[in-house]
């Protein structure tokens, strides 16, 4: 049986066939709608349980979905340092943009609050690093560096749509 | 928060700047490992406790977690802070006369570096991504495993 979550951005099964179809798809055109996402259990015969069985989300997305729900219920002054809670509107902005650059076989990224209600996305995966910061009051931007390599490249996200999902491809 | 920012020569390079890490800002890092982001690193006014404040009141480094006992502890010496454009300062509060700061902007390139530069304290080496996770879990912090996709 499936179960509903609610959710924060204009986000549903339909739309990511879509997205699957396509390989391109503006999230924009779905802000403002239902907020929910579905998520199915995993039947027993498709165990192992790190498989993903259900073709219509993208794991990533439910992971990160539900990281997301787990932020937004910490209170003011998470980090006894004064920080604010984190603000919905900025969390709807990052999954509208997260669902731009990410396939739907994306590596999961880790999510984690700003002090100001904002938050960054992040991957460190085999030497490879990406942060895409949506801080309070600014615009959303990346950076991209190596390990062991003085490369490194940032940028705002709004102009780095193919740059940001080249370094997300490279990072699975 | 201080008004009057300004960078202590009372404060030697090598002294040891506490910073507390909450648990939301660990992450899974290369090979099971964890790592902090550098999103700890990023405030403006980097609040801190100064080591020697605390050495002259009798406190362990420990203590810092005092209000605050599922945090992590991380030091960053002043001199990578001024190194990095950052100005060190004390501000004491009445709940923390060792509470300091790192002031200034912190570019992404100068969080990593702050973040880089970072020693364990509490505990006293990196945590694996494991039990990282599995704290997460029990507390309801973010609980599901980024590598599971």
């Amino acid at each position: 049986m499936a179960t509903y979550v609610p959710a924060l951005p204009a986000l549903t099964t339909s739309l990511f066939r879509a997205k699957f179809a396509s390989l391109s798809m503006n999230a924009s055109a779905f802000y403002d709608r239902d907020v929910r996402v579905k998520t199915t259990p995993r039947p027993d015969f498709c165990r192992p349980a790190s498989l993903v069985c259900d073709p219509e989300v993208p794991a990533w997305l439910i992971t990160t979905v539900q990281s997301l729900l787990d932020l937004l219920h910490l209170p003011r002054n998470w980090d006894g340092y004064g920080a604010v809670q984190l603000q919905e509107q900025i969390v709807q902005k990052a999954l509208m943009v997260l669902v731009e650059v990410m396939e739907n076989d994306a590596p999961t990224p880790s999510v984690v609050p700003l002090s100001d209600g904002g938050i960054q996305v992040e991957w460190h995966r085999r030497g490879r690093n990406l942060e895409i910061e949506f801080p309070a009051g600014e615009t959303p931007s990346f950076y991209y560096y190596e390990d062991g390599s003085e490369l490194e490249s940032e940028g705002q996200v709004s102009r780095s749509y193919d740059r940001i999902q080249a370094y997300i491809v490279n990072m699975k | 928060m201080a008004t009057d920012h300004f960078d202590d020569p009372n404060i030697p390079d090598a002294e040891r700047l506490f910073r507390r890490i909450h648990l939301t800002h660990i992450v899974e890092g290369d090979g099971g490992k964890s790592e902090v982001s550098s999103a700890a690193f990023r405030d403006f006014e980097l609040s801190v406790n100064l080591e020697t404040v605390m050495q002259a009141a009798g406190r362990e480094p420990k203590d810092s977690l005092k209000d605050n006992p599922d945090d992590f502890l991380t030091s960053i010496a002043a001199g990578v802070c001024r190194r990095n454009g950052q100005m060190v300062g004390p501000d004491p509060r009445p709940d923390e006369p060792a509470h300091g700061y790192a002031f200034g902007k912190k570019s992404k390139s100068i969080q990593r570096a702050l973040r880089d530069a970072a020693g364990w304290i509490v505990p006293d080496a990196a945590p694996s991504w494991e039990q990282i996770r599995l704290r997460k879990e029990q507390l309801g912090i973010g609980s599901k495993d980024p590598g599971a996709a």
